[in-house]
């Protein structure tokens, strides 16, 4: 059988030049409703700061047994995927060691994600997790010191029904 | 004549309208979701109930307004409108779906359970999403 395969590489070539053309218009079509409505609802922000909150609360309302890896999260009723998936939480605990040795312990109790340092770019780009810190005392003077910092990279997904 | 090859050339033809035809139904679908403003709505009501979700505690009872996400759900045809707003205890979500299409979803941090229901004309003639959280 004898086939007739003259010019037809350039033909086939031609699906790219096709391809990206189609990209071109969706892209600008994306691009056009973006301008026009505008910015997702953004509430990483006040997420964050609601969330740092309830930490503080339940840290400071409730005895967490810091050694137990799920006590945090069972104490606080936080759910542990959905903060490991969207959240930077970082609970940091001072306490002094009054007794036989004195001395300062320092740990980070809480450690969820570990680009902390993007909550130090806030608002020189708005892509970054928006971050809320806040410190307490637990127990009064020479009691336990916290610091905890919160940051939300929280986005709404769009899902197949 | 020469026609050998015809054929060939016809196949690709072919593949290009198919393609076409392809894009021109994904963003004709897309357009649609994105005209009726549904999907800005969605975005805009799952992150305000998470927020009050995350705010409660076990044995609240939340009363929320929902008066112009069950309006644009009339207007995009949705059929239930009890449907229009869904909770995932698996994946701890609230999802909203004011078209018919996909849903827009966000995850909620308090490890509670929520029951729900909308009471159409509860308030003054406004539709009220009634949230019952559990343990």
């Amino acid at each position: 059988m004898i086939l007739n395969r003259r010019a037809e590489t350039g033909n086939q070539v031609m699906v790219f030049s096709f391809l990206f053309f189609l990209v071109i218009i969706a892209g600008s079509i994306a691009l056009g409703l973006g301008l026009f409505f505008g910015e997702p609802y953004d509430v990483r922000q006040s997420e964050a700061q609601v969330l740092a909150l309830q930490i503080k609360d339940c840290v400071l309302d409730h005895e967490v047994d810091w050694s137990r890896d799920d006590a945090f999260f069972t104490t606080c009723r936080f759910d542990r995927a959905v903060l490991e998936e969207d959240f930077l939480v970082k609970v940091h605990r001072e306490f002094v060691i009054v007794g036989g040795t004195l001395g300062k312990v320092e740990e980070d109790v809480v450690r969820i994600g570990s680009n902390f340092e993007s909550c130090d770019f806030v608002g020189k780009n708005e892509h970054f997790a928006q971050c809320a810190q806040t410190s307490f005392v637990k127990g009064g003077s020479g009691g336990e010191e916290f610091e905890v910092l919160v940051g939300s990279l929280h986005q709404a997904r769009r899902k197949r029904v | 004549m020469n026609r050998k090859g015809v054929g060939g050339i016809m196949a690709d033809q072919v593949i290009y309208l198919l393609l076409l035809a392809v894009f021109v139904a994904l963003m004709w679908g897309f357009l649609r979701q994105q005209q009726s403003g549904a999907v800005v709505w969605e975005d805009y009501y799952v992150k305000e109930i998470a927020q009050a979700v995350n705010a409660a505690e076990p044995g609240d009872v939340l009363r929320l307004d929902v008066h112009t996400a069950t309006e644009v759900a009339q207007k995009n045809h949705v059929p239930d409108l009890q449907q229009i707003f869904f909770f995932d205890q698996e994946t701890q979500e609230v999802c909203g779906q004011f078209s018919l299409g996909d849903r827009t979803c966000f995850a909620y941090v308090n490890d509670v359970k929520v029951a729900w229901r909308i009471d159409l004309g509860a308030r003054s003639g406004k539709n009220v999403l009634v949230l019952e959280v559990g343990v």
